[in-house]
């Protein structure tokens, strides 16, 4: 585990609490602690912990600035905010299921499209590599990331952050923290942030990666009774963005016609109620979460009028998870648990087809086929609707066993996981078109053709599987280590693609004039779970003495019917969610943490993975042995960490923070023809002051250097996401 | 839409009456439309009528008889009667139900036959994934705009309500004709084997199992149309697929005893957009470019149940299709 980037006790004032100390204390329930059977550092897992001193200093207040920190954990930033594709030792996913689960504040967050957002006064980020199906169930196939925010039993008083930075960026937020007494406390957060954006649209000028942000959270903790805790966290926020700066390859522009933008309001609440006897403990975590969101886009991404997309959802879950454990001392240790979710999506996605859409993706098709007869559109708009109710429950238990046997301990543990999945479907579209009769080389009016389309589904699935883990850890003494061995199932519930609709009703329109395949609905809208045999060796090794922790692992993934999203060639609207063969993927990781000195920091980290294919044919070509696209081959970190003290009381200290994150090669297509060159991004940082006031000058890729978060291919044109390029900034921190 | 088409045979059908006995066991009554192929043994013109049989099946201890009536056999202009005895039914898997060695008994009103067998079938022979009605459903759109489908309508002429079991049968009727029933709207499906070569040099072959041939016969105008349904007659890209492909005008003619359909230079329509609620093909679309410079179908068992098929599209393509709307048991 690497522990406490940036956490340096010794840089502390002896009477101050530093809110950034890492794990938790016992007052407090996460979902996290109470699936520790042991210190993190004791478990066989290969996990980074990052304080929120860390966090703060590498300006990260969000999931996808931890990437590439993490050996092996890379978030793209491309799209909007609704796009978390998060890829960990080869395995991710783009669209739909998620395959590392978040955790914030003990709520489980089932629909990655609310996975990226800012959270103020985070208190640490963990993050668990590897299948964590076991104990965390769906959708955790990768890891898992538990996010916990700062309690008022462990800070009290005022939290004050202003930041302004590159782009017309600014960030506010206050937090009020206040313990009543020594059972209860009640923190008040409120955020603001906003940014005027780095890439333009060439068709207008305007800044197209524009946002506004809004969040609140509202943090209780009570231990009202001898060995009863309650813990209730309610957050909400709301988003404006534009997004999408896509530039079309051919000409290296982002320039489109039509607005792109991305709205989403979410509510969470969780609520932990936990018993502590002396035997035993029992622990509930309940949750409740809804998001409402627009995603509109020029579909076509081009300064044409093709076809535009609109995705509408609103989903709302419950979650109950409840976990009894046994004595946490002694040579034999168990917990037991249950989980069960019900969430309920309704979405509108109309796709909106416009003149040239209609002239080039239709008409065209349509008139080559048959000349001697050919169409014309009676609008030149229409749209194809389709809209969505998708109720999925789930239920599962799980049980762990650990024996500790001298210094060996062994570990065993089972999950069965039982879901259940309902797409109820309204496909709709009134349109129509005439056709002419081509006589002597005159087009003369033939007759009317009405399109009316209406077509009402219901597609079910359901899923059980069992998800076993074992493990066998040898201790090498107090604060010496470990060295663990273990084999796990990883598993990614299946689902339904719904984007794929539109092409559905689009070749359903074609079959409707004569031209064009039937698809059928439940073959192209239905995948099935992926699921993965996870073998893993690793350690953790500590060397007090000379103020040093190694973390090393080694891995290999064995993937059946992983979950890849592609773009198919030709003309078609939408992606498709395919079950690829089979695939595979090794390598490893190393992260180091040193405090050479009381005031040197040396951290560093890093990932290899080699993720191809082993089976995989489309029909169309066979990808055996390629790299699996977006997942990058190596990640690198390196920071280091320099306090000088200024002599100054008030001034406190000056800090130096130079780091250098490294991503690539990342390929981008199945075909591996496209594919992003390893590239180096370098930050730094001053910091003047201390843990009461402090000003942080920064800069992100200081070296300019251009470099692409994504790829894809739409109607046959290929387009591409720079990534930011140099960055600078200022924040202002005052805590009383 | 398999489900439509396949008939549980205690399903739908045009008349069903269904009793108890009381004495433990259970009869059924269904008569079933087919059309009837009547061969004169003196060798001279067949004819070719539309008619029905009423299957009446009982069941004790768990064996089922059954007997079969017509009313509408109709021979020289004149609807011919018979009434069959009663014979066990040999189960032959599926939807299948065979009775053999069947004769009547004048005696019990009617004319004699014999050297009967009848079957009743489902389909049996369709792909996994047909779906025409899917697609060619006529709607209708109310005064508010709502659009609905109208049930029970099927996307070309002469056939309305759910397609009803299949009459398979031949027997001897008196010592002057051989019958032999066979379906007028019949979905063929097998394998078609097509060669293509275009004017830009490039050529090929191609196999599907998904193209569907609907054959549907007008017996009074001794016409037929030939629906083609995932009509693709290369592997090309450069070719759609077509949904359906509706050859009209071709010739019925008879040959000893069985019969062809041919025709010659026939421009095919396709259907286009949503159908009236009574099926027109003066509202579906010429393709001139697909025009089918020779068509000619001939039957290949003494059952009329499977077919072979070739024709040759705009002078580019050939296609060679066999296959049958519903399998034929070994011990038939």
């Amino acid at each position: 585990m690497s522990v406490g980037l940036g956490c340096v006790p010794l840089m502390m004032r002896a009477d101050e609490v530093r809110p950034d100390t890492v794990g938790v204390m016992l007052e407090e329930v996460n979902v996290a602690g109470v699936k520790q059977m042991a210190r993190l550092n004791d478990e066989p897992e290969a996990a980074t912990v990052l304080s929120g001193s860390a966090l703060e200093r590498l300006g990260v207040a969000a999931i996808k600035g931890i990437s590439d920190v993490v050996p092996n954990f890379y978030v793209p930033d491309y799209g909007s905010r609704m796009t978390s594709s998060i890829y960990v030792r080869g395995i991710g996913a783009r669209m739909d299921q998620p395959s590392v689960g978040l955790n914030v504040d003990n709520v489980p967050y089932l629909n990655k499209d609310a996975y990226d957002f800012d959270i103020p006064d985070i208190a640490s980020v963990e993050m668990l590599r590897g299948p964590q199906s076991t104990l965390y169930g769906r959708n955790t196939m990768a890891g898992v990331i538990n996010v916990t925010t700062l309690s008022p039993m462990r800070y009290q008083g005022w939290r004050l952050m202003a930041e302004y930075g590159s782009g017309e960026a600014i960030k506010i937020s206050a937090g009020w923290y206040h313990k009543f007494n020594s059972r209860a406390g009640l923190a008040i957060v409120g955020a603001y942030g906003s940014r005027d954006g780095v890439f333009t649209n060439q068709y207008n000028g305007k800044k197209v990666d524009h946002e506004r942000n809004w969040s609140g959270r509202v943090k209780f903790h009570w231990r009202f009774k001898d060995g009863w805790n309650l813990q209730n966290t309610a957050a909400a926020g709301y988003l404006k963005q534009g997004g999408y700066p896509y530039e079309w390859k051919e000409t290296g522009e982002i320039a489109y016609n039509d607005t792109c933008f991305y709205h989403r309001f979410t509510f969470t609440d969780g609520l932990a109620i936990r018993y502590s006897g002396d035997n035993y403990s029992v622990a509930s975590i309940t949750s409740v979460q809804h998001i409402n969101d627009n995603m509109t886009l020029d579909q076509d991404f081009l300064p044409e009028d093709f076809f535009t997309l609109t995705q509408k959802k609103r989903e709302t879950a419950l979650t109950e998870d409840i976990v009894v454990k046994g004595k946490e001392d002694g040579s034999y240790r168990w917990l037991a648990g249950i989980f069960a979710f019900y969430k309920h999506l309704d979405m509108d996605a109309p796709v909106t087809f416009k003149d040239r859409g209609i002239a080039d993706l239709i008409e065209k098709h349509r008139n080559e086929a048959n000349p001697m007869y050919p169409i014309s559109w009676n609008t030149r708009e229409f749209s194809l609707n389709s809209n969505f109710t998708i109720p999925t429950w789930g239920l599962s238990a799980y049980h762990e066993s650990d024996l500790t046997l001298g210094k060996w301990t062994l570990s065993a543990a089972l999950r069965l996981d039982y879901e259940k999945s309902v797409l109820n479907y309204l496909s709709s579209c009134d349109t129509g078109y005439a056709i002419y009769q081509l006589t002597d080389g005159k087009y003369e009016y033939y007759r009317d053709t009405e399109i009316y389309i209406n077509d009402e589904g219901r597609i079910s699935r359901d899923f059980l599987t069992l998800l076993p883990k074992l493990s066998a850890t040898y201790s090498l003494g107090e604060d010496g280590g470990n060295i663990y061995v273990k084999v796990s199932k990883g598993y990614k519930a299946g689902g339904f693609n719904t984007q794929m609709f539109s092409d559905v009703l689009q070749q359903r329109l074609m079959v409707m004039m004569g031209v064009g395949t039937q698809y059928d609905v439940d073959r192209i809208v239905s995948y099935k779970p992926e699921k993965s045999w996870n073998y893993e060796i690793g350690s953790h090794l500590l060397f007090p003495e000379i103020g040093v922790r190694l973390d090393l692992a080694a891995f290999y993934i064995d993937c059946r019917d992983q979950q890849l999203t592609m773009f198919p060639d030709g003309t078609t609207t939408g992606r498709i969610m395919t079950n690829a063969g089979r695939t595979r993927s090794f390598g490893g990781e190393i992260s180091v943490n040193a405090e050479l000195t009381d005031r040197l920091i040396l951290n560093c980290s890093y990932g290899y993975t080699n993720a191809r294919f082993i089976r995989f044919n489309d029909g169309i070509s066979d990808y055996k042995g390629k790299y699996l696209p977006y997942a990058p081959r190596n990640t690198f970190f390196v920071q280091g960490i320099w306090s000088v003290p200024t002599g100054v009381a008030w001034l406190g200290d000056v800090t130096f923070d130079v780091n250098i994150r490294g991503t690539g090669d990342i390929y981008w297509n199945e075909s591996n023809t496209e594919h992003q060159n390893f590239y180096a991004l370098l930050g730094a940082g001053i910091t003047l002051g201390d843990d009461r006031l402090s000003l942080q000058l920064w800069g992100k890729n200081l070296t300019d250097t251009k470099y692409h978060t994504f790829y894809f291919k739409s109607m046959g044109n290929e387009f591409l996401q720079r990534g930011r390029g140099l960055e600078l900034g200022a924040t202002l921190r005052y805590n009383f | 839409m398999k489900k439509k088409l396949i008939y549980a045979l205690a399903g739908c059908s045009l008349l069903l009456t269904a009793c108890n006995t009381g004495n433990g066991e259970n009869e059924q009554t269904m008569t079933y439309p087919t059309c009837n192929f009547v061969i004169p043994k003196d060798g001279t013109t067949p004819t070719m009528s539309y008619g029905s049989y009423t299957f009446k099946s009982k069941m004790s201890a768990s064996l089922w008889d059954m007997s079969v009536s017509t009313t509408s056999l109709s021979i020289n202009n004149t609807a011919r009667t018979f009434v069959t005895q009663t014979y066990p039914v040999v189960n032959v898997g599926g939807y299948k139900q065979i009775i053999k060695n069947v004769s009547s008994d004048p005696a019990s009103g009617g004319y004699e036959i014999s050297n009967g067998t009848f079957m009743l079938s489902a389909y049996d022979n369709l792909p996994k994934d047909f779906l025409p009605n899917k697609v060619f459903t006529p709607t209708q759109k109310d005064e508010k705009g709502k659009i609905s489908y109208i049930p029970g309508t099927v996307f070309y002429p002469n056939m309305t309500g759910y397609i009803s079991p299949l009459v398979v049968a031949q027997y001897d009727f008196g010592s002057e004709y051989k019958v032999k029933t066979f379906f007028c709207d019949a979905f063929y499906a097998g394998k078609t084997n097509t060669s293509y070569s275009l004017p830009n040099g490039m050529s090929g072959m191609a196999e599907s199992e998904k193209m569907v041939y609907r054959v549907i016969m007008d017996l009074d105008k001794k016409k037929a149309g030939i629906v083609i349904y995932n009509a693709k007659f290369s592997d090309s890209d450069k070719e759609p697929e077509k949904a359906a492909i509706y050859i009209p005008g071709l010739d019925i003619t008879f040959q000893g005893e069985s019969y062809e359909i041919s025709g010659k230079d026939i421009i095919p329509l396709i259907p286009e957009g949503n159908l009236p609620a009574l099926p027109d093909p003066d509202k579906f679309t010429p393709y001139p470019t697909f025009k089918f410079n020779e068509f000619k179908m001939v039957m290949t068992n003494s059952w009329l149940t499977s077919t072979r098929m070739e024709f040759s599209v705009a002078d580019t393509y050939k296609g060679y299709f066999s296959g049958s709307y519903v399998k034929i048991p070994e011990n038939m």
